[in-house]
C-alpha cells in the first residue's frame, strides 16, 4: 500500500509538469503517440493474461480449487453415536453409556512441564511427577503423540470445575467422551462382553452385535480460518444413538450360576468350566456362566483376564460330551420304532468283543438290561447295540436332528459348530468320514464334540416335547427417541421347528428321570421338584496317555411334567466323574432359577432329597485299560465334607393361640417352613419360642380345639 | 523487486521537486500585504419582546407527515425483522432445552446405573451377610398368585 501511494504520488507530480510544459514540436508528440501505443498493447496484453488466467482459475479450474478451498477451511468432525444399553430380563441395565469429559493438552503449548504437573496433578488426584514425566516425553519425541495427551479420562463435577479454573492459565481443552458402566460388575461377563480402548465391542454381545449397539456417528462441520481456529460449527447430520437390546437373562440366575459353579470347579479340583440355563420353550438363554471369567470394567485387563475374554468355554469350545449322547442314540432307538423302552438289550458281561478291533467295556457287568435301564444304568455297550441296529445314517440323521455339529446362532461371537465328521465318505481317501466303527462309538460320545449350548439345545428338545429352538440372547430391540421415549423395533426369532415325536421325547424325558431317582445322577434331586437328567464323563486323552481326568458333564430338566428350565454343567479337567462333579451344581443352579421363575412345586415339599450316590474317579490302572468308560457310583468318602450350616436365622415367634391361618401367614412372611398337627389354635411348638431356626428346618406347630 | 524500488524512489525524487517549487510559489503569495488588518468588535442589544410566532401550518403538517412516514417505516422495520428475531431467540432457547434435556438424560442414566449397582446380586449378598438374612429353604417360599389371578377355596363350599 505504501509503495502504491508514493507511485500515484509521482503520477500526480509528474502529470502536473506535463500540464505546464509548453506545446512543442509534432515529431515529439508522434514519438510520444507510439509510445503510449506500445504501453497500452503491453497494458492490454498483460490485461489479457490475466483476464486468460482468471477465466481458467475461475471456470475451467473452478471445482478443483474449490475444493482445495473447502478441504482448508471445512473440516467434518464425526460425533460419536451414545451406544446403546443392553438390559437384563428384569428391565436393569447390564450395561449402560454415559456422556462424560476428558481433559487433553498439546504437550507442545506447555512452556514449563514441572508447574503444570505441580498445579494440575493435586487437582486431578494424579501424581504430578508421572504427568510431567509424559509430558517431557511426548514433547522430546520419546513415545506417544507430541502434540496431543490425554490428561484425564471421564471427569467427575468438581474435576472439571477445578481444570476450568485452570484453564485460564494452561491450554487444557475439554472433548467429549463417553463412558461405558457394567452395574453388576463381573456377572454376566461373557454374555454382556466388554468394548476396547476406542469403543469397539470385543466380546460377548458388545462384539456380536456391536454394529448394532454403536449406532451411527453425527457429522459436525466446522469453518476454520486460515490459522486453523475454528469461528463456527453445525451439525450436519445428528448421531443416531446405538440400538437398545434387552437380553433373556436373569441377573439372580447368572449371579448364582456363576457362584455355583466356581463352587464346583473348587470342589472338584477342576480347571474350567461352564454353565447354561435355557428355557427349552422358546430358546430363551436365563444364564451363561463361565469360568475363568473377567471383568469387564477394567480397560487394561490382566493377562490371564484378556484369554478368558476371548475364551467362551459355553460357545467357543466344544468337548466330548461322553455319556450325555447316549440320551440321542437312546431317543434314536425309540422314535424309529426298532426299540421301546422295555427292549431287552444283552449286555455281554461289561465286555463287547468287537472283530479286529479293541472290545468295548461295561463298567459294571451287566447281563440283560432294557432300554430304559441302559441309559439309567449308563451302559456303553447297550447303546453301541442301539447304534448297531439302526446304523450309522439314522444316527448321523438324528445327530443332525438334535443340532449336533451345527450352529446354534447364538448371539455370541465366534460360536463353534462343535465336531461331528461327515457320516458319507468323498471317495476312498476321504479321512475325515465316518469309519465303519464309528458309530458304535459316536453311539456313547467318542469321535463328537459339541458346546454346552449345543448340548443345551439337544436336550430342550427332550423337554419340550421334541421341538427344535434357537437358543437366543435378545428378546427386545428398541431405539431410543431423542425425548427419552423407546421405540420397538422389529426382532425376528425363528419359531420352534418339530424334529421328534412328542411321545418319544415324554418317554425319554420319563427314563431320564429315572436316572436321577436312580441312577447316576441321584446327586441332581432337587428337593420340592421333579426332575430329569444325564451324567456325561470324557476321559481325557494327552501326550499318548489316557489321564485320570475327565470333562465331566451334567444335562437336565425340571420340573419333568412340564419343564421350565434346561441346564447344562460341564467341568473340564476335573478328577471326578459327572454324577459327582456336576450334578451338585446342577442341583443348586436349577434349585436357584425355578425359584426366581416361581415354579410351583411338584413334590412333597417335605419328601425328602435321596441321598447322592458318589461316583469317584476310576484308578489309573483300571481307566488306562478302559478306554470306555461309563458312569461309576462312587463311594461317599471321596466327597468333601458338607459345611455345616451357620446358626444364623430368624428368630422362632410365639405362635401359641393362633389360628391355623394367622400362623401361616405370619411364619411365611418370615420364611418359615411350619408342620401343623391338628386344628383349632396353636397349642405348642418347637422350636420354642425366640430360639434361632437353622436354615431347612420346619417349625412343629401343635393344633387343639379350646376346651 | 530490487528495480521496481529503485524505479519508485525515482518517481518519489521527481515528486519531492514538484513540491518544493510549490512551497516556494506559497511563499511568495503570503508576503502580499493585507488590505484592512484590524478588526473591531461591537455589541448591540437585542429585543425580542415584539417577536411573534408566525403560524406556519403547512410546515406543521409536513413535519407531522414526516414524524408519521418515520413511525411506519420504523414499525415496518420491526414488523419485518421481529419473526426473524424471535426465530433466532426461540432457536437459541430451544438450543438450550435440547441441552439441558441431553445433559438431564444423562443424569438419568447416571442414575439408573447406580441404581442398578446397589440392587445387583452381589451388592444384595453384600447386604444380606451384613444383616445375617437368610435364603429361605425352597420349602418355605409362599409365591404370590399373578395378578388377576383367582384364588378358590375348599373350605367355603
Amino acid at each position: 500500500m505504501r509503495v502504491w501511494k508514493r507511485f500515484a504520488g509521482v503520477e500526480r507530480a509528474a502529470g502536473g509538469a506535463r500540464a505546464r510544459r509548453p506545446r512543442g514540436a509534432g515529431a515529439d508528440a508522434g514519438f510520444s503517440r507510439s509510445r503510449a501505443q506500445v504501453v497500452a498493447v503491453i497494458v492490454f496484453g498483460g490485461a489479457a493474461l490475466v483476464l486468460m488466467r482468471l477465466i481458467t482459475l475461475q471456470v475451467f479450474q473452478h471445482e478443483y480449487y474449490a475444493e482445495r478451498a473447502r478441504n482448508q477451511h471445512v473440516r467434518i468432525v464425526e460425533v460419536p453415536a451414545l451406544r446403546g444399553t443392553v438390559f437384563a430380563r428384569d428391565g436393569y441395565p447390564l450395561a449402560i453409556s454415559v456422556r462424560t469429559e476428558s481433559a487433553i493438552v498439546n504437550p507442545e503449548e506447555i512452556a514449563d512441564p514441572d508447574f503444570f504437573a505441580s498445579v494440575t496433578g493435586p487437582a486431578l488426584g494424579m501424581d504430578p511427577a508421572e504427568i510431567a514425566r509424559e509430558l517431557k516425553r511426548r514433547r522430546s519425541n520419546e513415545g506417544g503423540s507430541r502434540r496431543y495427551y490425554r490428561l484425564a479420562r471421564h471427569l467427575t463435577e468438581d474435576a472439571r470445575e477445578r481444570l476450568r479454573l485452570l484453564q485460564r492459565t494452561f491450554p487444557i481443552h475439554f472433548v467429549p467422551d463417553a463412558r461405558r458402566d457394567y452395574p453388576n460388575g463381573a456377572i454376566g461377563a461373557h454374555v454382556v462382553g466388554a468394548i476396547d480402548a476406542e469403543g469397539k465391542g470385543n466380546a460377548g454381545i458388545e462384539q456380536k452385535l456391536n454394529d448394532e449397539l454403536a449406532g451411527t456417528p453425527g457429522k459436525l462441520e466446522v469453518r476454520a480460518g486460515a490459522r486453523q481456529d475454528s469461528f463456527s460449527s453445525w451439525f450436519r447430520e445428528e448421531s443416531v444413538p446405538g440400538v437398545n437390546l434387552t437380553l433373556s437373562v436373569d441377573r439372580v440366575i447368572q449371579y448364582d450360576a456363576e457362584r455355583f459353579l466356581l463352587e464346583g470347579i473348587q470342589a472338584s479340583r477342576a480347571e474350567s468350566g461352564t454353565v447354561v440355563v435355557m428355557d427349552p420353550a422358546n430358546g430363551e438363554i436365563l444364564a451363561l456362566a463361565n469360568y475363568p471369567s473377567f471383568d469387564p470394567r477394567r480397560e487394561t485387563p490382566t493377562r490371564e483376564e484378556a484369554a478368558a475374554r476371548h475364551s467362551n468355554i459355553a460357545v467357543q469350545i466344544p468337548c466330548e460330551p461322553g455319556s450325555v449322547m447316549k440320551m440321542i442314540t437312546v431317543t434314536m432307538g425309540i422314535d424309529t420304532g426298532l426299540f421301546r423302552p422295555e427292549s431287552v438289550i444283552y449286555c455281554e458281561n461289561g465286555v463287547f468283543p468287537r472283530p479286529g478291533r479293541r472290545p468295548i467295556h461295561d463298567v459294571h457287568r451287566y447281563g440283560s438290561l432294557d432300554v430304559s435301564q441302559v441309559l439309567v444304568k449308563s451302559s456303553n455297550i447297550g447303546v453301541a447295540k442301539i447304534s448297531l441296529a439302526a446304523g450309522p445314517v439314522r444316527l448321523y440323521e438324528y445327530l443332525k436332528k438334535f443340532g449336533i455339529g451345527d450352529k446354534t446362532g447364538i448371539e455370541l461371537p465366534a460360536e463353534s459348530p462343535g465336531i461331528l465328521r461327515p457320516q458319507a465318505c468323498r471317495d476312498s481317501r476321504d479321512r475325515n468320514c465316518w469309519t465303519p466303527s464309528s458309530h458304535e462309538y459316536i453311539a456313547f460320545g467318542h469321535e463328537v464334540s459339541a458346546t454346552a449350548v449345543q448340548l443345551a439345545r439337544a436336550v430342550s428338545i427332550i423337554a419340550n416335547g421334541g421341538m427344535l429352538v434357537r437358543p437366543h440372547l435378545v428378546t427386545r430391540r428398541s431405539r431410543p427417541a431423542p425425548d427419552g421415549r423407546e421405540i420397538p423395533l422389529p426382532l425376528e426369532i425363528e419359531p420352534p421347528k418339530r424334529v421328534l415325536r412328542a411321545e418319544t421325547a415324554f418317554t425319554i424325558r420319563r427314563i431320564m428321570e429315572r436316572v436321577v431317582l436312580e441312577g447316576t445322577g441321584k446327586a441332581a434331586a432337587i428337593p420340592g421338584y421333579s426332575a430329569g437328567g444325564k451324567t456325561g464323563s470324557a476321559q481325557i486323552f494327552e501326550n499318548g496317555r489316557w489321564l485320570n481326568r475327565h470333562n465331566s458333564s451334567f444335562v437336565g430338566f425340571a420340573p419333568v411334567a412340564n419343564p421350565r428350565i434346561v441346564v447344562v454343567v460341564t467341568l473340564n479337567r476335573t478328577p471326578l466323574l459327572g454324577g459327582a462333579a456336576a450334578a451338585p451344581v446342577f442341583r443348586k443352579v436349577a434349585e436357584t432359577a425355578l425359584r426366581v421363575l416361581q415354579v410351583p412345586m411338584d413334590r412333597p415339599e417335605t419328601a425328602g432329597q435321596p441321598a447322592p450316590e458318589e461316583e469317584r474317579a476310576p484308578a489309573p490302572e483300571v481307566s488306562s485299560s478302559t478306554v470306555l468308560l461309563a458312569e461309576i457310583p462312587a463311594s461317599p468318602a471321596e466327597e468333601p465334607a458338607a459345611a455345616l450350616p451357620a446358626l444364623v436365622g430368624p428368630r422362632v415367634p410365639d405362635f401359641r393361640g393362633k389360628p391355623l391361618a394367622a400362623v401361616l401367614r405370619e411364619a411365611a412372611a418370615l420364611g418359615m417352613p411350619v408342620e401343623t398337627l391338628g386344628r383349632g389354635l396353636a397349642r405348642a411348638q418347637a422350636p420354642a419360642p425366640g430360639a434361632i431356626l437353622p436354615p431347612g428346618v420346619p417349625v412343629r406347630i401343635r393344633f387343639g380345639v379350646a376346651p | 523487486m530490487k528495480s521496481l524500488d529503485a524505479l519508485l524512489d525515482w518517481f518519489a525524487a521527481g515528486k519531492e521537486a514538484a513540491e518544493a517549487r510549490g512551497r516556494r510559489e506559497l511563499h511568495e503569495a503570503r508576503l502580499r500585504a493585507l488590505p484592512r488588518e484590524e478588526i473591531f468588535l461591537y455589541l448591540k442589544p437585542i429585543d425580542n419582546t415584539r417577536v411573534r410566532c408566525l403560524e406556519a401550518r403547512h410546515e406543521l403538517a409536513s413535519s407531522a407527515a414526516a414524524s408519521l412516514v418515520t413511525l411506519a417505516l420504523v414499525i415496518g422495520l420491526i414488523a419485518a425483522l421481529a419473526p426473524s428475531s424471535v426465530v433466532l431467540l426461540c432457536s437459541h432457547r430451544i438450543e438450550e432445552l435440547k441441552q439441558e434435556r441431553d445433559a438431564l438424560l444423562n443424569r438419568q442414566r447416571i442414575a439408573i446405573s447406580r441404581e442398578a449397582e446397589l440392587v445387583s446380586p452381589p451388592k444384595l449378598d453384600e447386604y444380606s451377610a451384613e444383616k445375617h438374612f437368610i435364603a429361605p429353604p425352597p420349602q418355605a417360599l409362599v409365591f404370590v398368585p399373578p395378578a388377576g389371578a383367582v384364588a378358590s377355596s375348599r373350605a367355603g363350599r
